[in-house]
């Protein structure tokens, strides 16, 4: 009988993680990490996976977990492990039909490796460190975390939704010309 | 809505089903808007993937576990990858669709680990007690013994965690020889593997029960800190059904019949591990 009260005791912890989580709590996520990580990386580790590739797929279903938790789009039915662990199941998945796809590939001699995307990743990403730390942060929270106004004015303590707006506004405005800048930069080099 | 704001709206999904088609149709006509809205997608994208990279730097600082333990248990697992039939033979903890059913501590936590360590303290305390039970254990059974050397405790049982094997020891050797006359002639290809059916528990947050397991209603607890480190449950199905667990370089007898908490022991019959190796290594 006891394991009974454990159980409801643990429901109470999750319901709780989760929606520290749903918060945008990154403590929260940190405390989920650490708790399954043996639990999760075991899972590639004995698919033939490395301890390395393990711990990526995770922090990769993690993410992928956090994004969609802070969309309010998820409703946990089940365990929060039991969610997690079928993300990373799922890339895993992916990750060695991908290698198994680029075994092939190379036996043919056809490359299609797309070079060009993660080159623009790195200089957004680049463009991302001239802005400063709250610029940073609103742009993540509104195109990542899908954080409203509301939500981001209160997280960075914002008078009102109206200096998240135009904090955001005039944040993605600077960007953009940074990136455009460093576009033509690279056209040019080209 | 502003241009940009629309845009905006668009790449993040946050418009309205006829607000989106609109805007589709807008951008069909409209060959610049169309641009400026693939120009302003690779940016969104190296938002996210920026973001991406940033809360996995975070993850990565997370301490993850003692690493000596970790590490002893990943190199494990890395060890047993590979050997086809070990992995149909052994049942490791996940199984494809019934996930991880943990009990997990009744605290929250971060208070876990406080718990953990005033665990450890307690089996200290019995330490001492248990390894009389274990002399007494020895004048008892000498014919048991007798191709064993009786190692000191601390050699036997690598956790800190893990309780001492108290008087009533279970030969789990019977089981495996039962259907032929003496044990040196058990052929180690007799028994055979089978896929184990048996669902696991594990219950950490028990103080009383820090070493433990029980069998209920064909599902196997294991009380402790199994978390920490991988364990395996072979089932071996020869003339006889015998159940073992393997934990921290240990080999343990379960016995399915017991459906009360029972302490885990460690097997010290030397064959008898030896044959366990055998199946584990196949």
């Amino acid at each position: 009988m006891a394991l009974r009260v454990f159980k409801s005791n643990l429901q109470m912890d999750e319901k709780e993680v989760f929606e520290r989580i749903q918060k945008g709590d990154e403590k929260a996520l940190e405390l989920i990490y650490k708790k399954y990580y043996r639990m999760m990386t075991k899972l590639v580790i004995t698919n033939s996976g490395t301890e390395e590739e393990a711990r990526d797929v995770y922090q990769d279903a993690l993410v992928v977990f956090w994004q969609k938790a802070r969309s309010g789009n998820l409703v946990m039915t089940a365990k929060m492990s039991t969610y997690i662990y079928s993300i990373c199941q799922n890339l895993w998945r992916k990750e060695l039909d991908r290698k198994k796809r680029l075994s092939h590939e190379e036996k043919d001699g056809s490359q299609s490796m797309d070079l060009d995307s993660p080159e623009r990743e790195k200089i957004i990403a680049r463009c991302l460190d001239q802005l400063g730390e709250t610029c940073r942060k609103v742009l993540m929270y509104y195109y990542f975390d899908e954080m409203s106004m509301q939500e981001i004015a209160e997280k960075l303590g914002f008078a009102n939704t109206d200096t998240a707006k135009t904090k955001k506004y005039k944040c993605k405005q600077k960007l953009d010309e940074l990136v455009k800048a460093q576009y033509s930069e690279q056209d040019f080099l080209d | 809505m502003s241009n940009f704001e629309l845009i905006d709206n668009y790449l993040t999904n946050r418009l309205n089903e006829s607000e989106r088609s609109a805007f589709e149709q807008q951008m069909k006509s409209d060959p610049a808007l169309k641009a400026d809205v693939e120009f302003q997608a690779s940016i969104v994208e190296g938002l996210k993937k920026a973001r991406v990279a940033e809360l996995k730097a975070m993850l990565n600082k997370v301490p993850v576990n003692s690493a000596p333990v970790q590490f002893s248990a990943l190199k494990l697992a890395s060890g047993l990858v590979g050997t086809a039939v070990l992995v149909s033979a052994i049942y490791l903890y996940f199984k494809e669709d019934n996930q991880p059913e943990v009990l997990s501590p009744t605290t929250p936590i971060e208070d876990s680990i406080k718990q953990r360590e005033q665990t450890k303290e307690e089996v200290k305390a019995t330490e001492e007690v248990t390894n009389e039970d274990q002399s007494t254990e020895v004048n008892k059974k000498p014919e048991d013994k007798k191709e064993q050397s009786v190692k000191p405790a601390e050699k036997i049982t690598p956790s800190k965690n893990v309780t001492k094997p108290t008087l009533d020891v279970v030969d789990p050797s019977e089981d495996l020889t039962e259907s032929t006359p003496t044990r040196e002639t058990v052929e180690p290809s007799k028994p055979g593997f089978a896929t184990p059916a048996m669902e696991v528990e594990v219950d950490s947050a028990s103080k009383k029960y820090n070493f433990h397991y029980q069998f209920v209603d064909g599902k196997m607890i294991l009380f402790g800190s199994f978390d920490k480190s991988l364990y395996e449950i072979l089932e071996i199905n020869g003339g006889t059904h015998a159940t073992f667990l393997f934990y921290k370089e240990n080999y343990f007898t379960l016995d399915e019949s017991r459906h009360e908490i029972t302490p885990l022991e460690v097997i010290k019959d030397k064959a008898l591990i030896k044959k366990l190796k055998e199946y584990r290594n196949k």
